[in-house]
């Protein structure tokens, strides 16, 4: 039977148990969120052990050199030894500066701004007794506030608070920014091609309003699926963007009319091997139009992906 | 002499490589079914450290590693002639000559019996 060890205590571990479920199950209080190795809250610093490489998996190489890992996604069966990570990311108390709801399912919050962040990053909002991602739909050149675009569960833990209770003028505490699908302002020439689904189309708002915002000279793509038109929250804003903008091609992929989204982006678009994509929304969706694409000519390190996983 | 590696043109010819070869091995459906639950971060990885070794280039390649994460695959002869000839052919798309080809699978062969627990 293995051991973890924190805190000058050996803990023993279950089969198939992670390092934060064990640490939990005695008792320690390690801040967590997803569960799935998204939202890096349960982040921990290996002091001795060999580290699983699925521990690490997301994180930057500073991250992996300093021996940070995942807590709920390390397996126990390792025997680490593991500390608070060194550094816990700051936490900011920011004020909510709006709310306007987008569609049925979606609500658009917006946050004052506590720190800089790239385009495309996501952020974890902690109320309510937990921690959720949320990607960000501004522009940092653009937009002096933070903006998301959330999904609202009738069944979640977050976002009914979010609707229901958060109120205009209300603090709540962020942390962030994270991510690595974010836009790279160095390359303006470059054709980009943005694909998603549901609230997926949040960070490629906020990758295509900062692209925008930049000049952007490459021809940008943005393609966006539903099961119907009127699911698309985004369609009004990104139909008056691509009147205005010459490089901008907007394409909604409406299930009901007939069209596949996986289809359309690796038929209908030329030469998926010169542009730089971005895929997000759920992982299932990320995971089979990241492999059609890279089949279809993508490279694959020019293949980013922002993949939303249920929270557990 | 230069090494095989630097022959081949060094890391610069694995990363050229690397999408070439992932991607036929994905389409090929005498093995692709490997492929379709496995993380592509984590594979792509895979393949860049393979085809590094079988370039004859500086890997951590043991045949402890190569049997251990194959065991419970129950490959097959086919399966590995299958990846073999994608290494082949997407050297050949490279313009690399079928003489360092040779070499090239000479040197995956090493690890033949190790892929396939023998």
């Amino acid at each position: 039977m293995a051991h973890i060890y924190y805190q000058q205590h050996a803990h023993e571990s279950q089969q198939d148990e992670s390092v934060l479920d064990t640490l939990l199950r005695h008792g320690h209080g390690i801040d967590h969120g997803c569960r799935s190795g998204q939202c890096q809250s349960c982040l921990m610093q290996v002091v001795e052990g060999e580290i699983p490489a699925k521990a690490q998996q997301g994180l930057s190489p500073q991250q992996k050199q300093l021996g940070y890992v995942l807590s709920c996604q390390c397996p126990s069966d390792a025997g680490l030894h593991v500390m608070p990570a060194e550094q816990p990311s700051a936490h900011y108390s920011v004020t909510v500066l709006g709310k306007q709801q987008l569609s049925q399912q979606v609500l658009g919050l917006s946050l004052s701004r506590p720190f800089d962040y790239q385009a495309g990053q996501f952020i974890n909002l902690h109320a309510n007794d937990c921690t959720r991602s949320y990607s960000l739909a501004s522009s940092p050149g653009q937009h002096q506030h933070l903006e998301l675009q959330i999904k609202t569960l009738a069944d979640g833990l977050l976002s009914p608070y979010l609707l229901e209770q958060l109120q205009v003028g209300d603090q709540i505490t962020v942390t962030g920014p994270f991510g690595e699908c974010s836009y790279n302002p160095q390359a303006p020439e470059q054709d980009l091609l943005l694909v998603g689904i549901g609230t997926g189309a949040s960070p490629l708002y906020g990758i295509l309003r900062e692209a925008l915002s930049q000049q952007h000279q490459g021809h940008i793509d943005i393609v966006l699926g539903a099961r119907q038109q009127q699911d698309i929250y985004l369609h009004d804003y990104l139909s008056a963007l691509s009147q205005q903008y010459p490089q901008l091609s907007y394409h909604p992929c409406s299930q009901q009319d007939g069209e596949d989204i996986y289809r359309y982006v690796t038929q209908q678009l030329n030469d998926l091997a010169s542009k730089e994509l971005f895929i997000c929304g759920a992982d299932s969706f990320v995971q089979k139009m990241r492999k059609q694409c890279f089949l279809a000519g993508a490279a694959m390190n020019r293949i980013h992906c922002d993949r939303f996983t249920a929270a557990r | 002499m230069t090494s095989l590696f630097e022959q081949l043109g060094g890391q610069e010819a694995v990363d050229a490589a690397v999408d070439i070869f992932y991607r036929k091995v994905l389409m090929d459906d005498r093995i692709s079914h490997f492929f379709d639950t496995v993380d592509m971060d984590n594979q792509a990885k895979k393949q860049k450290a393979f085809l590094t070794m079988a370039f004859g280039g500086p890997n951590g390649y043991t045949g402890k590693d190569m049997r251990e994460a194959h065991k419970h695959m129950n490959l097959t002869e086919e399966h590995y002639i299958a990846v073999v000839e994608n290494l082949a052919a997407t050297l050949t798309e490279l313009g690399v000559s079928e003489e360092k080809i040779g070499e090239v699978a000479a040197i995956a062969d090493t690890v033949k019996d190790d892929v396939l627990n023998r």
